[in-house]
């Protein structure tokens, strides 16, 4: 078996005197900047090919189901041919156009009836959230109908969506349909994030699908960030630490992102609650570089964390390093949009002005270097 | 500095070099200044406490394409001091200049299919780009191609990246296939007919379109050394997406 590695070279051996020595980043190139011609501007991009299918299914007999059946049979139609092994990806886009084919009250009534009679039969695909937090892939043909089910309700300012969603979620069948159905709820009701926050607390707790966590699961991490609610920081945490490597990478994004969507809560909260994160202190630093300096709450939120004396210099550096170019994690989520728009004029000044402020009243001054690194960094 | 990157080769020993495969090896400094590989650069940065070397490619006016653990590490979390030095090549360099904003392509479960530092899995979803507050190259950027179906039909793509465990890391190397990249899993790509070393990692991957002009098509992110092999983050539609949305 091949052992694979990661192709970053590490430059300087670990443990430097803090992030006060960084006389490396003024790396010792010729201080000439040798300026060539530039080439000529490239022509814009080639159109992109579509990249090949994903399923790694075996190939499948491909039939499709006549468009001039009722909806209802050509359900019945597909379910009986996913049973026999047709080709998933066809047979459910082909069911797709049908729904949007007719009055969305009628779709929406045929796929209420399939999902009545409990019956399913497995795609063999992934789990996969694409744009808008639409499905690419569902697992089966319940958890499709109820991605297009969201979707049409949504569209149509019908209340099936959320109305299956509550009874989905009163009994823990399969994380692929609570997270479908977490989705279709948020899209129904946006008074439901307490509701939503709770049956988040439920799966996190719910033991077998923490142990096999799939990608239903995972990507049910989303509603994290959508509730906004900083309580899920410590659970995030422990899970950082005791959780299956799945989990802690699901964690890590999901903290990440609660950090982007509610800065000030999750500042307040980690301050409140000093351990939590104190094993992770340069990824706890992070979620303080998500701070808006326009906002006075947030920057004094910063503030009093740099105040406080159980974290160290170091962790306190990393913020500093960190707010010169905040990170974000980019994918297709359930409900949430992927990453805040770069800084504005007005946030980049505050940043500006409160690092100016610190350096000129000397109000860390142990954390001098780092500062005078991050001016510089800004204003290159 | 970068000299001290070399005491890695003694780690990694110099097994890489004992097989049959083609090896990295400097492009010369003309080459390296002649697009598009001009527009590629070495990317330093901190993670932890420690400092690191990667590539990365200027792929729009203000955005360099690079791998995602360039970016990201689960115990010190996102990267710093992210500074990009394009086009250098034996201490001379064209442009120099700090990230402002980072991005990581991949989600909750995308992300979360990560069993270690080895793991195909987490490869498939290894990019990252980051965004400049000025023009990189005066407005110019590599070509880019989201094509993965021209990396399965024959060798001939080429491989770029600073290498710093058998070289210095201060010379462009390029490494070219002699055979086609087989599909791993998802996006990610892997090809036994060459090696690659650290430092490359976020480097472009180029194919020529068949008229002569090269396209970034991929990004180094991976490498064996038993058997010899280089792995490929490709650009697929979930990359151009990528690069489309978020990059400027």
């Amino acid at each position: 078996m091949k052992r694979k590695r990661l192709l970053v070279a590490l430059t300087i051996a670990a443990f430097l005197a803090g992030f006060a020595a960084t006389v490396w980043l003024r790396p010792a190139v010729s201080p000439e900047k040798q300026r060539v011609n530039t080439s000529p501007l490239p022509q814009s991009s080639a159109p992109f090919s579509n990249a090949p299918a994903t399923s790694q299914n075996q190939p499948r007999a491909k039939t499709t189901p006549a468009k001039s059946l009722p909806l209802s049979a050509q359900i019945d139609a597909i379910l009986a041919a996913l049973q026999t092994g047709a080709d998933p990806r066809e047979q459910l886009d082909a069911l797709k156009a049908a729904l949007r084919d007719v009055d969305p009250k009628q779709a929406i009534a045929a796929i209420l009836n399939f999902l009545a009679s409990g019956r399913d039969a497995s795609t063999g695909l992934a789990f996969q959230v694409g744009e808008g937090g639409a499905l690419d892939g569902a697992p089966t043909l319940r958890v499709f109908l109820m991605d297009q089910l969201g979707q049409l309700a949504r569209d149509s300012g019908d209340a099936a969506g959320g109305n299956i969603a509550r009874q989905v979620l009163q009994t823990k069948n399969s994380a692929d349909e609570w997270a479908i159905s977490l989705r279709n709820l948020a899209w129904s009701d946006p008074n439901a994030r307490p509701f939503l926050a709770g049956k988040m607390r439920e799966m996190l707790t719910y033991q077998p699908w923490l142990q096999k966590p799939d990608s239903g699961f995972l990507e049910a991490f989303d509603v994290i960030a959508y509730t906004q609610d900083p309580g899920f920081t410590e659970p995030l945490a422990d899970m950082l630490r005791t959780g299956n490597p799945p989990l802690q990478r699901a964690a890590a994004v999901a903290l990440d992102r609660l950090a982007e969507t509610a800065p000030l809560a999750v500042m307040n909260y980690l301050n409140n609650n000093p351990g939590v994160l104190a094993d992770k202190p340069f990824v706890r630093a992070d979620y303080f570089a998500k701070a808006d300096f326009s906002d006075s709450s947030q920057r004094k939120a910063v503030e009093a964390y740099l105040d406080r004396g159980d974290v160290s210099v170091p962790e306190k550096s990393k913020l500093i390093s960190e707010l010169a170019s905040p990170g974000s994690f980019v994918s297709d989520g359930l409900l949430t949009s992927s990453a805040p728009p770069e800084p504005t004029e007005k946030q980049n000044s505050a940043l500006l002005d409160t690092v100016q402020h610190w350096i000129d009243s000397q109000k860390y001054p142990h954390l001098q270097t780092p500062l005078l690194e991050l001016q510089q960094e800004l204003a290159h | 500095m970068k000299k001290t990157a070399a005491f890695l080769s003694a780690i990694f020993c110099a097994s890489a070099f004992a097989f049959a495969a083609s090896n990295p090896a400097p492009t010369g400094q003309s080459l390296a200044r002649t697009f598009p590989y001009s527009m590629i650069g070495q990317v330093e940065f901190y993670s932890g406490r420690s400092a690191y070397v990667g590539s990365g490619t200027v792929i729009k006016t203000h955005s360099v394409l690079t791998a995602g653990h360039v970016m990201w590490d689960p115990d010190y979390g996102w990267s710093t001091h992210m500074l990009f030095t394009r086009s250098l090549y034996s201490g001379s360099y064209i442009s120099s200049q700090y990230a402002r904003r980072k991005y990581i392509l991949g989600g909750y479960s995308t992300n979360a299919n990560y069993y270690g530092p080895d793991s195909v899995l987490a490869f498939a979803n290894d990019m990252g780009a980051m965004v400049f507050r000025n023009t990189i190259a005066d407005g110019a950027y590599a070509g880019w191609w989201a094509n993965p179906t021209l990396l399965t039909s024959g060798g001939g793509s080429k491989l770029l990246g600073y290498g710093a465990e058998f070289h210095t890391g201060d010379e462009l190397l390029s490494v070219t296939t002699l055979d086609a990249f087989t599909r791993t899993r998802g996006g990610f790509y892997e090809n036994d007919s060459i090696s690659v070393e650290g430092g490359m990692s976020g480097g472009p991957v180029l194919e020529d379109d068949g008229s002569g002009n090269l396209y970034v098509v991929g990004v180094v992110v991976a490498g064996s050394d038993h058997p010899v092999s280089g792995g490929i983050r490709v650009l697929d539609t979930k990359a151009a997406r990528f690069i489309g949305s978020y990059l400027r």
